[in-house]
């Protein structure tokens, strides 16, 4: 899953220039797959899986995926979407789930952070002070 | 009323729930009791990794994009694309004194079915050792109730001595008999029969041991009546490597809750060769680079750091002290292999045991060649002092001279003697395993040595002679003895009630031969 480490160190390479100002270039990534696609170096195919590893991590730290209970309705998605780029910047990319599970309130994860208001947290906390 | 009012209130204020943000992250990979982690971007090294369905890891591999997380449990419900979280704690464990005459695992959950366990304060698992400035030197001893271990390789309380030897020679027997000679020194000091002794606490940490091995010496314990002061810390052979990696820092920081409190603790490693496995085996499956007979590198620092944890305090920390008794097993009595060398440059001394002495009917079969203690010396107490100095020299110089005696030649007077004298020793020093002798007796016995009273016994029969001196001792001169066991020394008026005493007991003596 891996790949060698040539791989790996020629992918972290490849992220560097793909990444500018915290923010993944679209453009840079489609013409460095175009080149590793005709050139074909050594170990191309293990370099394009741990590139794509890398740039789904780097995608990921600045995508909110927002969950709630029922779906939330024009005006609060672009409240929600607004509060977020003013915490995280204007880069940041949202997703709106739906999940009854959650009973009611909301879930946003950006990258590996998550705010979790929803009901089904606020009980599971309550049972763990009761005991 | 407004009282219970006002409690209402603030449990319900602390009821209350809030929005809460967490750093979670998703398991890519399980298998062999380590999970890979993608994401936890705020992760600390050591930290407590939360799983669904309240089981727990310990984040010990920090790498780019992963985290290498083992598990605390078996992990058989865990699946790939699970959500774990940080919690943002170390691992802590409950301490404190309702641990005493209780088994529990390394995570201080109790083993022995006896109910909760009320905990005085949580303490963390990996603590830094004390540094300079908060110990003093060792000065008080452990009386081991071994009389080979009390006359020459004495053990002061806050050192570290390693037990080492081949499989099936006594290791655990001897830190067993320690523990059970605490409890008996503990019980005579609350009824009033022990001057100025202050109590030693024992925890015994087994690791990668055979439950069967563990309930025996549980049962040898609570025969004994020793477990009401001691704490059994058990991570057995089935248990996950993780578990018995923690399991000698958990004995660690219950040792050291008492130690904080200013009191004396006396811990058992057994044994530290299954715990270099263990964390031998984590590494590998964390992928680590592998070193000598494939141990990680830091394999040492596993050790070195465990053992400097235990210290004796200054006064002014409270002046309380953890003695290791850690125990190493040897193969074929190769004592240069990695982890024993490693674990006898650490500690302050070792006490060796010898499959051949141990055939031989010596038990305990301590090689007294190769044991020393380094620090020990300056804890003994006067009387055995003045009576076993010399014993450790003579002792060596009669296994020298025994390879001669073998060619069956003539020797001289000198040689002769100092035969006799040894092989009257050797006997002396055989001791039943869970029989502890208390000071006073092991100083009677040593001084009769000393003096040339057992000399015209025959080798045979010096055992005998022995064990019905200590009977004569223990029961006709119970107040020479208690005044020994006050002063600890052997004083002039002391020294002639003694040869009055043992004269007396030489008279009336006949032996199993009838001369």
């Amino acid at each position: 899953m891996k790949g060698s480490k040539d791989a790996q160190r020629i992918a972290r390479q490849l992220l560097k220039a793909t990444v500018e100002n915290g923010e993944v270039n679209g453009g840079t990534v489609k013409t460095v797959l175009r080149k590793l696609a005709t050139d074909k170096p050594r170990g191309y195919l293990g370099v394009i899986s741990a590139y794509a590893h890398l740039v789904r991590l780097e995608l990921e730290k600045s995508h909110a995926v927002i969950e709630s209970a029922s779906p939330l309705g024009g005006t609060l998605e672009a409240s929600v979407v607004a509060d977020l780029k003013g915490k995280y910047g204007e880069q940041i990319t949202s997703e709106f789930k739906n999940n009854p599970e959650l009973l009611g309130g909301m879930r946003v994860r950006v990258g590996s952070d998550v705010w979790d208001g929803s009901v089904r947290n606020r009980l599971e906390r309550l049972r763990e002070k009761i005991g | 009323m407004s009282n219970i009012l006002q409690e209402l209130e603030s449990e319900i204020a602390s009821l209350k729930t809030s929005v809460t943000k967490s750093n979670v992250g998703v398991v890519r990979e399980i298998g062999d009791g380590v999970a890979k982690i993608e994401g936890l971007s705020d992760v600390m090294l050591n930290e407590m990794i939360e799983f669904p369905g309240g089981l727990y890891g310990l984040a010990l591999n920090l790498e780019e994009t992963e985290v290498g997380v083992v598990l605390m449990g078996s992990g058989l419900n865990i699946k790939e694309g699970d959500e774990v979280r940080t919690t943002g704690r170390l691992l802590q464990v409950p301490v404190g004194r309702d641990m005493l005459g209780r088994t529990v695992d390394s995570l201080g959950a109790p083993l022995d079915g006896k109910g909760e366990i009320k905990a005085d304060a949580q303490y963390p698992v990996e603590k830094i050792a004390p540094g300079i400035i908060a110990r003093q030197s060792v000065s008080v001893p452990v009386q081991t109730g071994i009389q080979a271990i009390d006359a020459m390789i004495p053990v002061g309380r806050g050192q570290r001595e390693l037990i080492i030897g081949d499989r099936q020679t006594g290791k655990t027997t001897i830190a067993v008999d320690t523990i059970i000679s605490q409890a008996n020194q503990n019980r005579a000091a609350a009824e009033g029969k022990l001057k100025d002794h202050k109590p030693i606490y024992c925890i015994y940490v087994a690791i990668g041991q055979k439950l069967s091995n563990v309930a025996r010496i549980i049962q040898t314990l609570e025969n004994a009546g020793a477990m009401e002061y001691t704490t059994v810390v058990s991570e057995a052979a089935s248990e996950p490597a993780s578990k018995q990696y923690l399991a000698p820092y958990t004995g660690c920081a219950i040792g050291e809750w008492f130690m904080d409190q200013g009191e004396d603790v006396l811990i058992v490693f057994d044994d530290l060769s299954k715990h270099a496995v263990a964390y031998r085996e984590m590494s590998l499956v964390l992928r680590r680079p592998s070193g000598r007979e494939a141990y990680p590198g830091d394999v040492f620092y596993l050790h070195s750091r465990l053992l400097e944890r235990s210290a004796r305090l200054s006064e002014k920390e409270g002046g309380g002290s953890m003695t290791a008794l850690p125990i190493v097993e040897t193969q074929a009595g190769d004592v240069s292999a990695y982890i024993p060398t490693n674990v006898i440059s650490i500690t302050d001394g070792q006490i060796f045991l010898e499959t051949d002495l141990f055939y031989q009917g010596i038990r305990p079969a301590i090689s007294v060649g190769l044991s020393v203690s380094r620090v020990g010396s300056a804890a003994q107490t006067k009387a055995i002092k003045k009576v076993s100095g010399t014993t450790k020299l003579d002792l060596a110089q009669y296994r020298e001279l025994q390879a001669f005696a073998q060619f069956g030649s003539d020797l001289d007077e000198k040689t002769k003697a100092t035969l006799d004298r040894g092989a009257r020793i050797v006997e002396l020093f055989k001791q039943n395993q869970y029989s502890p002798i208390p000071l006073e007796l092991q100083v009677s016995t040593l001084w009769a040595m000393q003096n040339g009273h057992f000399d015209d016994v025959a080798v045979e029969h010096v055992k005998d002679c022995q064990l019905k001196m200590e009977e004569f001792l223990s029961t006709r001169k119970d107040e020479l003895m208690g005044k020994l066991r006050d002063e600890k020394a052997i004083t002039d008026e002391i020294g002639a009630e003694l040869k009055t005493a043992v004269e007396d007991f030489k008279n009336s003596y006949k032996s199993p031969a009838g001369e």
